[in-house]
């Protein structure tokens, strides 16, 4: 594109050369050197380009002549660099010299071009970066001083810009991840809060020491722990064990801290031994409920998925000759007492079935169910029992589905 | 009409919004070919003065089985139309009672096939009844449904019956490789055991336990198929999506049914609750869509 422009420029000259060289004997030959680099310093490059073409010089004043245009070359790139010369100035400059076609100044005219070329580009990255610095794109900005090169005037200034836009974008992504962890915060969303300050990678990005950030993350963690104590604590004073480990252990995944593996100590020390707490060796149509929604019975109570809540269900229709529900624990002679509630999830069709504990194939309890029942307290003497198993059978067409919550096993 | 549309038209209109009358929607899906579609409705297990009104075919089924329908136990399970052979038919199926003992099965056999004259039929059934329990070691009738189609003009076409694999009532069953030679040998030996374990294998992987094994009969033909139930229940249906996109995928009906569709019918509370194929045609499946367990629809 440079080429092609210089190129053009050139085929003006010749013409306006050729319109010249028909004014024959307007120029003298006695100043010749001196009358050519007159009119190229003034500005008038046709002018120069034309006296030059009139001459008839020596073999003395062309070397002499060669020798300013030489150092003019030179002078017109340190020019352009200093934003001394236009850029427009400095292409006639070079279009003129290289209309006189004088062999010996080829290689400096290929080598000045390629330099005008390059800080043409650098001032245009320059002056680019400083509009982009103007509307905020910092990034953009920043590739764009890191384009300007050292012979340009402006490279000490685009150095110095590279760090303002850093800083600019670095306070700027700070400002977005604060606000962010500000609404986390003020919902009591410590976990997302904490987890966008770990997050946050402004500081390697943009290369930038902050020791705020630091601050600011030991500050919520802090906050953080001091909150997380204090509930598990109250549920621990209501003797809501499963609910106080579960915020321990959901508290424990996101900061790491000792003060919740004691209270998780002492916690496990105090409650009593729960049916989740035994692993069962068989099951079938049986979950146990440590997440999702809540169940809702019959009459309308919800139980919270707290790990110590259990579904039993059974299916009886066309297809099946009864699928029943079934659970089986070692519980190996350690207890002599299972308590809980049984009630009929809501989700039961209008079918009736019965829950039967067996400790060692004997039974122990029958309850009936159906969508009638209300939450039942289920007390059940299991000394002497190795395998505790827990069935849940329907006895018309649909499913029944039986909850299972807080069950304690007794020693 | 597609899956889901249709899905979403039956259960609006026999849901538990509707006249709740809804049982499942059936698939049957014959290789490179559209499924088709069929709602199956719960129905009276008894012939009423309300069914003779839907159902002016109720004085056939009286003559052709003047007292079977009053043997203790006996309820009907579908009592519909339908084609039999590009002919309008009538299909009526009876479920048998519960925990049956197998010398107690001949006075309902004899009274079924007393005036429907289909008696080398009984006689084959009788032998699949003899073969289930002494493969199987057990006491207990095996005959879960037995039935037939009939033409308008009450000539009996086919005649239906299903034998259960499963007696536990507790998880899955166990199906042996001896499993698979009972299942080869009702099919007449029409089937590979290695494909059935495979096949059976595979559903097992992805939720489907089998339980029964379908006959149809028509003259000296026989169409038998296996069928499997999902043992999808509570939270844990949160995986049916997946698995039954890989049994469309792998048995390459999932241009029928969709991954999209399946999700679709999950969005609306339904779900693949059971799955059958073809013994004789093995690129023959039958699906049942049915209301997810935890929901209502």
């Amino acid at each position: 594109m440079r080429k092609q422009r210089i190129a053009t420029r050139i085929g003006k000259i010749s013409c306006v050369t050729a319109a010249a060289m028909s004014c024959v004997g307007l120029v003298g030959c006695g100043t010749k050197a001196r009358d050519i680099m007159k009119p190229l310093e003034n500005g008038s490059y046709d002018e120069a380009v034309s006296v030059y073409n009139e001459a008839k010089l020596s073999d003395k004043e062309k070397a002499s002549l060669e020798k300013q245009l030489h150092e003019k070359l030179s002078k017109t790139v340190e020019d352009y660099a200093a934003d001394i010369l236009t850029y427009s100035d400095a292409q006639n400059i070079i279009s003129s010299i290289s209309a006189m076609n004088i062999s010996g100044l080829n290689s400096d005219l290929a080598t000045s071009a390629g330099s005008i070329a390059s800080l043409y580009t650098s001032k245009e990255s320059y002056n680019k970066g400083l509009n982009f610095l103007q509307q905020k794109e910092y990034d953009n900005a920043i590739n764009c001083f890191k384009s300007v090169i050292k012979d340009d005037v402006n490279y000490e200034s685009a150095t110095a810009k590279i760090e303002e836009a850093k800083n600019l974008a670095y306070n700027s992504l700070k400002e977005n991840m604060v606000n962010t962890v500000d609404s986390y915060i003020k919902s009591g969303d410590y976990a997302s809060a904490l987890s966008v300050i770990e997050a946050f990678n402004g500081d390697e990005k943009y290369q930038i020491e902050d020791s705020e950030l630091d601050k600011l993350y030991d500050g919520y963690v802090s906050e953080y722990k001091k909150l997380i104590l204090d509930k598990a604590g109250k549920s621990l004073e209501n003797k809501e064990y499963l609910t106080a480990l579960k915020i321990l252990d959901d508290a424990q995944l996101v900061v790491d801290c000792t003060e919740f593996s004691d209270l998780r100590e002492k916690i496990m020390a105090e409650k009593p031994v729960y049916l989740c707490d035994l692993k069962y060796q068989t099951s079938s149509r049986f979950e146990v409920k440590n997440d999702g929604d809540p169940l809702t019975d019959t009459i309308g109570n919800s139980y919270t998925a707290n790990n110590n809540l259990y579904e039993l269900s059974s299916y009886l229709d066309s297809w099946s000759n009864g699928d029943v529900g079934s659970v089986e624990y070692y519980v190996g002679y350690a207890y002599n007492k299972l308590h809980g509630t049984v009630a009929v999830d809501d989700t039961s069709n209008d079918v009736s079935g019965v829950l039967t504990v067996y400790g060692d194939d004997v039974v122990l309890y029958t309850l009936n169910l159906d969508r009638k029942t209300v939450p039942t307290e289920i007390d059940i003497d299991i000394s002497n029992v190795n395998y505790l198993r827990i069935t849940l059978s329907a006895n018309t067409e649909g499913t029944l589905t039986a909850i299972m919550s807080d069950f304690i096993l007794g020693k | 009409m597609n899956i889901c549309d249709y899905a979403g038209q039956v259960i609006r209109k026999y849901g538990i919004q509707g006249d709740n009358s809804f049982e499942y929607v059936g698939v049957n899906i014959r290789q490179e070919s559209q499924a088709q579609l069929k709602l199956y409705q719960k129905t009276s297990p008894k012939i009423t003065a309300a069914l003779r009104n839907t159902m002016p075919y109720c004085c056939i089924l009286e003559n052709l089985l003047p007292d079977f329908t009053n043997y203790k136990g006996i309820k009907i399970c579908d009592f519909s139309r339908s084609t039999f052979d590009g002919e309008d038919s009538y299909r009526i199926v009876f479920s048998m009672p519960q925990q049956l003992k197998v010398q107690e099965l001949n006075q309902y056999l004899s009274s079924f096939f007393k005036n429907v004259n289909f008696s080398s039929t009984k006689e084959l059934l009788e032998d699949n009844i003899d073969l289930v329990c002494k493969s199987l070691c057990i006491n207990e009738s095996p005959l879960m449904q037995i039935g037939l189609e009939t033409g308008q003009n009450g000539r009996v076409l086919c005649i239906k019956y299903y034998l259960r694999l499963r007696f536990n009532t507790v998880g899955p069953m166990n199906f042996t490789p001896n499993t698979a030679k009972l299942v080869s040998t009702i099919s007449n030996h029409t089937c590979d055991e290695n494909i059935v374990l495979r096949r059976v294998e595979f559903l097992k992987a992805h939720g489907f336990n089998p339980i029964f094994v379908g006959v149809n009969t028509f003259g000296k033909f026989q169409e038998t198929k296996l069928y499997f139930i999902s043992d999808a229940f509570g939270f844990q249906t949160k995986n049916v999506i997946n698995h039954t996109a890989a049994i469309a995928s792998e048995y390459g009906f999932s241009n029928i049914l969709t991954q999209k569709e399946i999700e679709t019918l999950f969005s609306m509370g339904l779900y693949v609750q059971g799955i059958a194929f073809s013994l004789e045609k093995q690129s023959e499946w039958k699906l049942y869509i049915n209301v997810l367990p935890r929901k209502k629809a």
